[in-house]
């Protein structure tokens, strides 16, 4: 039994132990394992910190989020909202721009407005000041531009006073005036002969049969191009049924223009020059009306 | 002219919107297209 348990080989934990247990140490491979037992419970030590360090650090950071809390903005009114939204495009879309407002009215009767830039119109801006006013009360009342033949100014329909009524405004002092100073420094456009002669529409006249003029083969004298073309507050004073006030205000004198007006009486009626002798009696001019000019048709 | 106006009404909605520009620019109607956009949806 002793020389079977000798012969076998001590296992290398039992060689430790038995090294261990030796009264002399032996100077190799014991001094070496005594040098290696602390280096790797050192360094197991370690692992185990680092570990522990981690899953720490793991367990902490667990259930915080990583950057700053989003906070909410609050929400924006209505009319908040309106004002950023304008601004916005205001900023984007349209840069440059002087400014713009707006105005929304709901449902219920609410009001939401919102303005960005300036509110104010632009310094020499015509359309917000006076003289962009009175430009348009001299040039609305009387003929659309696209009633107006091409090559004719607009008072060259009006001067041809037999064809349309001047209206009191027109024949003030202060029209005058402002004609007068026009005329100083060159001729006046507005004096400036038609480029054909208008007549009266006759009846039998074809020239602008109108809506429903020309029925059954009989030609009847249509007032339509007279209403197509006269427009807004003045229309009233074309139209055949005129007030008797409006009508004493005129000037007595046939619908021809002046022919049978004294010199130096009425509008234009003594002239020597240009086409104030009427529209019809122009010497040099043809008398014939433009088929299809329909301004011709003022005569009513 | 110098200056934009537009007044718009949106029957299904019965929405009134209004837009006046200080100015003349060649995005205005992009600008009102923008603001009616959103004003539909919003209100």
């Amino acid at each position: 039994m002793e020389g079977k348990a000798r012969l076998r080989y001590p296992t290398p934990r039992a060689r430790g132990r038995l090294a261990g247990a030796r009264p002399w140490p032996e100077v190799g491979a014991t001094r070496q394992d005594e040098i290696a037992r602390p280096d790797l419970s050192l360094v197991r030590s370690a692992r185990r910190l680092a570990i522990l360090a981690l899953l720490t650090v793991a367990v902490a950071s667990c259930g915080k989020e990583p950057t700053a809390p989003l906070v909410e903005p609050p929400p924006l009114g209505p009319e908040a909202a309106l004002a950023q939204r304008l601004e916005q495009g205001w900023t984007s879309v349209t840069p440059g721009l002087r400014g713009v407002s707006v105005a929304v009215l709901t449902r219920d009767e609410k009001l939401y407005t919102a303005a960005v830039g300036v509110s104010a119109g632009a310094e020499n801006s015509p359309a917000l000041s006076a003289a962009h006013r009175s430009r348009t009360r001299a040039t609305s009342p009387y003929v659309s531009s696209s009633a107006t033949p091409p090559g004719s100014s607009i008072t060259s329909t009006r001067t041809c006073s037999g064809t349309t009524r001047p209206t009191p405004r027109r024949r003030s002092g202060r029209w005058r005036r402002s004609s007068a100073s026009r005329s100083a420094t060159g001729p006046s456009p507005r004096r400036a002969p038609p480029t054909h002669t208008p007549r009266r529409l006759q009846l039998g006249d074809e020239q602008d049969p109108g809506p429903g003029g020309k029925r059954f083969g009989i030609p009847l004298p249509s007032l339509g191009g007279v209403r197509r073309r006269v427009h807004g507050f003045h229309a009233h004073r074309h139209g055949p049924l005129r007030s008797s006030r409006v009508r004493r205000a005129l000037p007595r004198r046939s619908v021809h223009g002046g022919a049978d007006t004294e010199p130096g009486q009425g509008r234009g009626g003594g002239r020597t020059t240009g086409w104030g002798r009427g529209c019809g009696s122009v010497p040099g001019r043809p008398t014939t009306a433009t088929p299809g000019a329909s301004w011709a048709t003022a005569a009513s | 002219m110098g200056y934009r106006s537009i007044l718009m009404y949106v029957p299904s909605g019965d929405l009134t919107i209004a837009m006046a520009a200080n100015g003349a620019h060649d995005s205005w109607t992009t600008l009102t297209y923008y603001m009616f956009d959103w004003i539909v949806a919003r209100f």
